[in-house]
């Protein structure tokens, strides 16, 4: 039996895991009223975590890959091991891309890129090769971190006369329709859905019933943040700038001017992604070792390293530009990937384990 | 099995992102396959490609150990310890 991970740090890890990168992008601007998406968002979401729990308590608590073999059989189960674990590593190799783009356009300008994926690989490898426990041991201690900088940050803009409530006007132009829409389409796929990657530790995160609880607090508490953070840029940019805008929260973090003494505030951005894509890769990773390790009968900890490596090859390579990375993650990635891989065959694989799995069934 | 398993994961990661470039090009499936592998250019993505095959061998083939066992890595630290020690004494 392995030994659980400890709640409040299992809370921290999928919060942080939640925040990470959607805190940079924000709700993607396609309606006016971005900063409303996460909060309807939020209610069928929550229908995830109930459909995750049931898949969960019907089989004994196991994780998400022995619940496919269990419900696919060996042969077909072993194949969504490989693409759930090939899944999971394009969305760390995604995820990297999005860090490197945003380091490359405010930091560091004229580093070459496969220098700055290396190095940063294996960082992640290293933070995965403690297994889940290192790395809620490590959330909670970033979480603190992220936190106290976009607190920071919203007071600094709030001092620097940067918020102006009336560039949230017109509210609800279009009608509450088309954010509906939009909170339908993109923000219960990410980062809500994505949450499907701690099915695959649930043995050591406490199984269902903890889940349910811990899983609806982190969605709770990041919908707050979220929204929060959409609103401010919204206040800070205006509705038309933030739909423009790449990195919205970095863009308004530049709008920071006390005094001509404090500017420049764009290093706290910067030091928010590197640390929530540090943990949310490390956990992707370590997911897709696992998955790998359980089909080829190794250690997950001897694939970290490749892995790793392959995932940060895959980010240079996932896309050729920008404007591509985010058109595909918009509209692609969505339709074919998260949609059926978040909803699609964890709804089957649960009727399948009440059909094979009922009361007095033999199977 | 650790080679073939970053080999098997390297082929269904390309076969992912040719899969997802075909819709946003919307160009055939082959071309866009090919689009993507890297090839001479682009090198530091083949070395980084070789790097991951390398680890992968270094573990399968436990050169660790194997390198720990023939210049006897242990042997020499703990010798260092125990002289570390009887200079403390």
């Amino acid at each position: 039996m392995p030994s659980k991970v400890n709640l409040i740090d299992t809370f921290t890890m999928q919060l942080v895991f939640l925040l990470s990168t959607a805190i940079i992008f924000g709700s993607p601007s396609l309606v006016p009223d971005s900063w409303l998406v996460g909060i309807i968002a939020f209610f069928p979401a929550c229908l995830l975590i109930v459909l995750y729990c049931a898949m969960l308590s019907s089989k004994e608590d196991m994780g998400l890959y022995p619940l496919l073999e269990r419900a696919w059989g060996k042969v077909i189960g072993k194949m969504f091991i490989l693409v759930y674990s090939t899944y999971f590593l394009y969305i760390a190799a995604r995820n990297i891309r999005d860090m490197i783009e945003l380091i490359m356009s405010i930091l560091l300008r004229i580093t070459p890129v496969p220098m700055l994926t290396t190095l940063f690989v294996f960082v992640i490898a290293y933070c995965a090769l403690g297994g889940i426990h290192a790395i809620a041991r490590f959330a909670s201690l970033i979480l603190w971190i992220i936190l106290f900088m976009l607190a920071t940050l919203a007071v600094l803009l709030m001092f620097s006369s940067s918020i102006i409530l009336e560039q949230m006007l017109p509210f609800l132009s279009k009608g509450l329709w088309p954010v509906v829409q939009t909170a339908f389409k993109h923000s219960i796929w990410f980062p809500y859905g994505e949450i499907i990657v701690f099915l695959v530790f649930q043995p050591q995160l406490g199984g269902a019933k903890r889940m349910r609880k811990v899983t609806f607090y982190a969605f709770v508490t990041t919908c707050i943040i979220l929204s929060a953070t959409d609103l401010i840029q919204v206040l800070t940019l205006g509705i038309e700038n933030k739909k423009f805008s790449v990195f919205a929260l970095l863009d308004a973090a530049r709008l920071i001017n006390i005094a001509n003494i404090i500017t420049r505030m764009d290093a706290l951005i910067a030091l928010i992604i590197m640390f929530g894509t540090l943990l949310k890769c490390a956990i992707f990773l370590y997911a897709a070792m696992v998955g790998v390790s359980r089909i080829f009968k190794k250690k997950p900890e001897d694939y970290a390293f490749s892995l790793a490596m392959l995932a940060g090859a895959f980010s240079i390579l996932v896309t050729r530009n920008s404007a591509e990375h985010v058109t595909e993650g918009l509209k692609y990635v969505i339709y074919t990937l998260h949609i059926p891989l978040q909803l699609l065959v964890p709804l089957l694989t649960l009727i399948l384990l009440r059909i094979r799995y009922r009361k007095g069934a033999t199977t | 099995m650790i080679i073939l398993g970053i080999f098997v994961i390297t082929v269904l990661s390309f076969m992912l992102m040719a899969m997802l470039d075909m819709l946003v090009f919307q160009q055939p499936y082959l071309k866009v396959f090919v689009h993507l592998l890297p090839v001479y250019p682009d090198t530091s993505t083949i070395f980084m490609f070789l790097v991951a095959f390398a680890m992968a061998a270094w573990v399968q083939y436990g050169m660790t150990e194997r390198l720990k066992k023939r210049y006897g890595g242990k042997n020499s630290n703990n010798q260092s310890g125990e002289k570390r020690d009887a200079k403390q004494s």
